[in-house]
This record gives C-alpha cells, structure tokens and sequence, in this order.
C-alpha cells in the first residue's frame, strides 16, 4: 500500500467526525432558532436539517461499512452492522404526534410514508444485491473444492482450502502482520495474534521492508503504515510444510489443475530449491520440483491466474511477478540477449558492491600511501598497520559476501543444516541471556550460514538513532523457530527500513544502506524461511523465522549431518563449504 | 595555508583526509554530518570544501546545491570526494555545482595535489578517477 493510501484511510476516518461535526452544527443552529432542543436527533428530520441529517446519516454509513477497524474480533462486523443501519435510521424517521395519526399515539406523518416506502425498498434492493455479490465473490474465491475435501488427505485439503479462505480477508481486512497463510501458526492464529498482542500492540507502526521478490502489504490502520514482507516463495514452501505435517504427504488442492506429475516435493526439497529459472542448467523434468515453477508452468498452461494463485495460496501479484521474470528469462535465453530487468539488476548490484568496498579500499590506499612516502611518523605504525589489517578483514569478508549472494543466485548454494542450539548461533559478545525460549532451545539450520543471518541482523539493530539496547529471544511455535532482535529505543527511518533488504535500489543513496540484510534474506530463504522487522514507536523486532525440524522426525530423533554440517564458525573457510 | 572543511561521516576516511592535508599545511575541520557541515560553511569562510556524497542529515549533493544557491558561497571550490561513480551519479554531482569530483579511492598525493590545486584557483572543473 502506498503512502496515498493510507492518506485515504485516514481522510475517510476524519471525514467521519467531519460529517458527525456537520450534523450536530445543523442541529445547534436549528435548536437557536427555534429557542428550545427537540427531544431526539431523529426528530429533527421533520425541520430544516433534515437535507444534512439524510446526507450525513449514509455517507457516515458507507464510511463505516468502507472503515475495517483494527484485528479486533467482530470489530468490522460491528461496524458493517451499524454502517447498514445508519441509512436505515436516516430514512426512516421518528415516530411523532400527528393530527391524522391515531390519537394520543406517535406516528410517522402520512405524507412522508411514500418516501419512507420508496428509501427503504431502495435499501432492500441494493443490500440484497450486495448481499449476492459477496456471497458469490466468496464462493468463487473458495472454489469447487470447497466441499470436495474427501479422501485420505481431506484434513490435508480443507486446511489449505480454509486458510486460503481466510488469507484473502486478512489481508483486506489489514492484517497487522502476513504470516504464511497454511502454516499452523497462521491455523491457530498463534503466531499471528502473538505478534500483535506483544510489545507491538499499541499503535502498531510496522514497517517492515519490501524489497523486490518480497511480498509485501501495508494496511492503514489507526492511520499508520502497517507492512508485513515474505521471502520470495517461502508461502508456498509454508504451505507445502503444513500440509504435510498434518497429513503426512502432500497433495495439490487442485488435482485438474496439475501439470505433469506436479510432485509437491518434500520441505527438504524445497528449502534447498532454488529459484529456478530457464537459464539454470537443471533438466527441464526437474523444474516443476520447485512449487513457484509448477505455479508458473500452469499460468502459461492457460489456468487462469487467479485459479493458480488460490490452488498454490499465492497472492497473485507475487504469481503475475514469477511468471513475467519467467518469460523474461526464458526469451533472454532463447534470443541470446540479457533481459533488461536482469540487466539493471546485475548493474545496480555491481554498483553496490563497488561503493561497499571502495571505503575500505580508500582508508588501505590511504594509509599504505602515507607509509610509502614515509610521511607517517614511527609511532603512527602500529596503528597503521591494525587500520590495514582491520581493513583487509573487512575486505575479505566483503568478498565472502559476493560469494554467496552470487551462490545464492546461481542456485550454488548448499545448506547444510544440523540440529544446534540457540546457544550455538546466537554468538555475540554483548549478549549474555537468550530470552523466550532460551539457549538450549534447538534449531535445525546451517551453523555456519545462520550465523551470519543473525550476526546482519544484529548489526541492523544498530541503525540510527543508536538504540538503548538489544536482545535476543527465541520462540517456538511448532513446526517454526523464531530468533527476535529485540531493539529498544527511537524507530529506524522508514526509508531505511524500505532500503534495508534491497541493496541495489536508490533509497541507497540517502540511506547508505549495504548489501547486509539482502544476503541475510537470500540466506534465510535458502534456509525455507522468512524474515522481517516490526516497529513501533518504542522498539523494533528483527526477526527470522525457519523450519524448527526436518518436517515428520520426532523430537529428538538424531538427523543425519551432511558432510559440511561440520562448520561451526562463520569464517570465510567455513563459508566456502557452504559453496559449491 | 588554507581553511579547508572536511564533510565526511566515516571516522576512517576523515582521518585519514585531515592527516593529509594537516601535513600539507591546511587548517582542517571535520564535520560528520550534512546538516552541521551546512550550518558550519556558512557560518565560517573557508577556501575549500570537500564533502561526501552519502551522508547523515543532509545530503552531500544538497549541501552543495545549498552552497551554490547562497550568494557568499557560490565560488567557493567544493571537492566532492565519494564512492559513488556510476556515470549518471557524477554527472548528478557535476550539475548540482561541484568543482571537481573525485571517486574513491585515492592516494594521498592526489588528494593533496588536487586541494593545492583548488586553494590556488586552479582548480578548474571536472572528474579525477584516481
């Protein structure tokens, strides 16, 4: 959502009390003029106000009906309610004494029934054909599959089918946080009111970033930007990993709209996927293995996009993206020619890059110079050559970050992921106490890779204004863990914010923002994860959320450890094995 | 000798600048911030300025359309000294009124030669790619 619209949020939320202030403007003066107040608002239908009472009465209630109030329970129902009665009130007006009513009993005078009549049989009309449109704009959005949840797996199904149900209003309805629609902890709310029940729950300005290939939504609420992102693809790996928890395998919730085999592959699978692209290497047979491919393939198959999105519970802006870069790709390949989007992104990464390291090389540039010249003087020389070899470090680690994004992109990206404790990567010498769930709480990531993630979002916290502090807090919530940088103190700028994930967009320029976090996310969805930042005016949560366990092994089982599981530190010798 | 002022945010970088021409003779201030540098060049004369381009609270390029927009500060030699070098962004520079702009990094004698350079009138206008 764009800044506009959360200003028409807002706006239409003033334009309420404006319209409220306008009536009882109308009714203060008529009440002056008549020297006495009337026993009832309704009553002043019958003076010279009744024109703002009628006008002010509807557009109030359209407002109402527009206005989605915040997560709260029955919050929207409410005010759809009193949105559909407000019109109804405007209307209809008070009863009354009249002269050709019944005596001693109030009524409405006769020459107003006839509009009474024509106003209400209007809204009967109209609601009723609301009414419908809703009801088949629901029905069309759950599809046929609705009520075909039968067979082995029809747990399985109607899960997916009631969380995709549900995804769309959520999000309509301003949803303070996306969360991965079929995922248990989206089934059970867990997740989602636990984000917004927390520290987050007053005034919840959460700017999360949205770079390229997240998905991302912001809704108005209370007037203030609410954004949630999504890795790129982690939906539909989420959905895959719930639906074969509860069902113990997977099956598309729309069979006919399969193509091929359409195998679902397994999380394991699919974390390690990359995003396949018809210029990677792969057998073409190997492509459906990765969901975003099977989606695509039934796009260009002639199902309609949104069928796919509802049958793969991808938001269909994300599907359209995917199968636009897709055919891109696939006629850069064919034509032998660079797709320009490719192009701008490949220019815009190598500018970054050059801006990151042309600091570390000035200051080595720098210094070494100075030495040359034999301008330094002798006890400027240790602390010469520690500026060098701080700054070779950093040069190196820069070079390590090349390695893996360029790994990441090419699919060259091998995780190789162990049970470890929190302990074991959340290292950083001023943290001594993992809050939630604590050190021991046990992780199933790559050591040596999900370091690193923690370690950028860890240095992230540190954006201005510098923070009181940070902590670090892990929650589980079956089958995910969640690592939280808790940062206290004034909110990050929301430029920033939008900036932080994705390197190679302008906002770099005013921002200074590096390529830190977007390899944090490449390393996070490798990992079948997902990432992001909540804010508000008092603090902010980084946070990264992956798969706890290899999905159907009991807790405690022991997991097998690939060969490079080994890598316990996050040196560039470790990193290279996470190369290949 | 001259007054020069350094608008620079990375410590390392700063130092390294006020080293240089400290040796060469210059009087130096270092400002880490666009806002404050603004408020400091146009308080205080001084016969060069050489800002970065990335900056907290006020852009480098601002700072320098600032400069060019205030009567007293529209000849002063302004060196603007960055990593960013795409060509669209020196060109960016150059329009928004910089003497000369100069990509990092660079050598100390660079960096001398071209302020003696400015601090003389000779600066001229243009790029150095070191």
């Amino acid at each position: 959502m764009t800044s506009s619209a959360v200003l028409t949020y807002r706006y239409l939320r003033l334009s309420v009390v404006a319209l409220a202030m306008l009536l009882a403007t109308a009714v203060v003066l008529q009440a002056v003029d008549d020297g006495f107040l009337l026993s009832s608002i309704s009553a002043y239908y019958y003076t010279p106000v009744r024109a703002l009472f009628v006008g002010t009465l509807v557009a109030i209630g359209l407002a109402l009906v527009v206005i989605k109030g915040r997560d709260r329970r029955g919050e929207d129902v409410l005010l759809n309610l009193a949105g559909l009665l407000a019109p109804v009130i405007a209307v209809v007006p008070t009863p009354i004494a009249t002269h050709d009513g019944p005596a001693g009993r109030s009524s409405v005078p006769a020459s107003y029934v006839p509009g009474v009549d024509n106003n209400i049989q209007a809204l009967l009309v109209l609601g009723t054909v609301v009414v419908g449109v809703v009801a088949w704009s629901r029905t069309r959005r759950r599809g046929p599959r609705a009520g075909a949840g039968v067979g082995p797996n029809a747990s399985t199904v109607a899960g997916l089918v009631s969380a995709r149900s549900v995804a769309p209003r959520a999000r309509s309805r301003g949803c303070s946080s996306w969360r991965p629609c079929c995922s248990p902890s989206s089934r059970s709310s867990g997740s989602s009111r636990r984000r917004s029940s927390g520290p987050m729950r007053n005034r919840p300005r959460r700017s999360e970033t949205a770079p390229a290939g997240f998905d991302a939504h912001m809704t108005g609420a209370d007037g203030l930007l609410t954004k949630t992102s999504q890795a790129h693809g982690a939906r539909i790996k989420v959905s895959a990993h719930s639906a074969i928890g509860r069902g113990g395998k997977m099956a598309p919730a729309k069979h006919e709209h399969a193509q091929g085999p359409a195998r679902r592959p397994s999380p394991e699978g699919l974390a390690d996927a990359p995003p396949s692209s018809p210029g990677d290497d792969a057998e073409p047979a190997s492509a459906p293995d990765d969901p975003r491919v099977a989606a695509v393939l039934e796009v260009l198959g002639g199902t309609p996009l949104s069928d796919v999105a509802t049958t793969w519970s991808v938001d269909p802006t994300l599907l359209k993206r995917w199968t636009t870069a897709f055919v891109g790709a696939g006629t850069a390949q064919v034509l032998n020619r660079p797709e320009a989007q490719a192009l701008a992104q490949r220019e815009r990464f190598l500018a970054a890059f050059a801006f990151e390291i042309r600091t570390p090389l000035t200051v080595a540039m720098g210094w070494s110079g100075l030495l040359a010249e034999g301008d330094l003087p002798s006890r400027s020389f240790l602390r010469t050559a520690r500026r060098l070899q701080e700054t070779l470090a950093l040069l190196a680690d820069r070079l390590v970050d090349v390695e893996l994004l360029v790994a990441a992109a090419m699919g060259g990206l091998q995780v190789s992921r162990r049970v470890v404790t929190a302990a074991e990567v959340c290292r950083f010498p001023e943290v001594d106490l993992i809050g939630g769930s604590g050190a021991s709480t046990e992780l199933y990531v790559d050591p040596t890779l999900f370091t690193r993630v923690l370690a950028d979002l860890w240095d992230a916290a540190l954006h201005a204004p510098s923070p009181h502090s940070r902590r670090i807090e892990v929650v589980v919530n079956e089958p995910w863990a969640e690592i939280r940088i808790v940062r206290e103190g004034g909110p990050i700028a929301t430029e920033t914010l939008q900036a932080m994930f994705e390197p190679f967009e302008s906002d770099q320029l005013h921002s200074g923002v590096s390529t830190g976090l977007y390899l944090a996310r490449a390393l996070t969805v490798a990992h079948g994860g997902t990432l992001g930042i909540d804010q508000d005016d008092q603090r902010a949560v980084l946070w990264v959320k992956v798969p706890q366990r290899p999905d159907g092994a009991p807790r405690g089982a022991p997991v097998n450890e690939p060969a490079a599981a080994h890598n316990s530190g996050g040196s560039p010798d470790d990193v290279q094995a996470c190369l290949r | 000798m001259a007054r020069v002022l350094v608008l620079e945010d990375d410590a390392d970088i700063a130092g390294l600048i006020a080293h240089i021409l400290t040796r060469d003779g210059h009087l130096i201030d270092v400002v880490s911030d666009g806002a404050l540098g603004w408020e400091r060049v146009r308080r205080a004369p001084y016969d060069v300025v050489i800002v970065d381009r990335v900056m907290p609270g006020l852009d480098g390029i601002d700072v320098v359309r600032a400069c060019r927009a205030s009567p007293d500060l529209r000849d002063v030699p302004i060196l603007m000294l960055t990593a960013r070098a795409l060509p669209a962004e020196v060109q960016q520079g150059l329009d928004a009124g910089v003497t000369v702009y100069m990509t990092k990094p660079f050598v100390p004698k660079q960096l001398s030669a071209l302020v003696a350079r400015l601090v003389a009138g000779d600066g001229g206008s243009g790029t150095v790619h070191p």
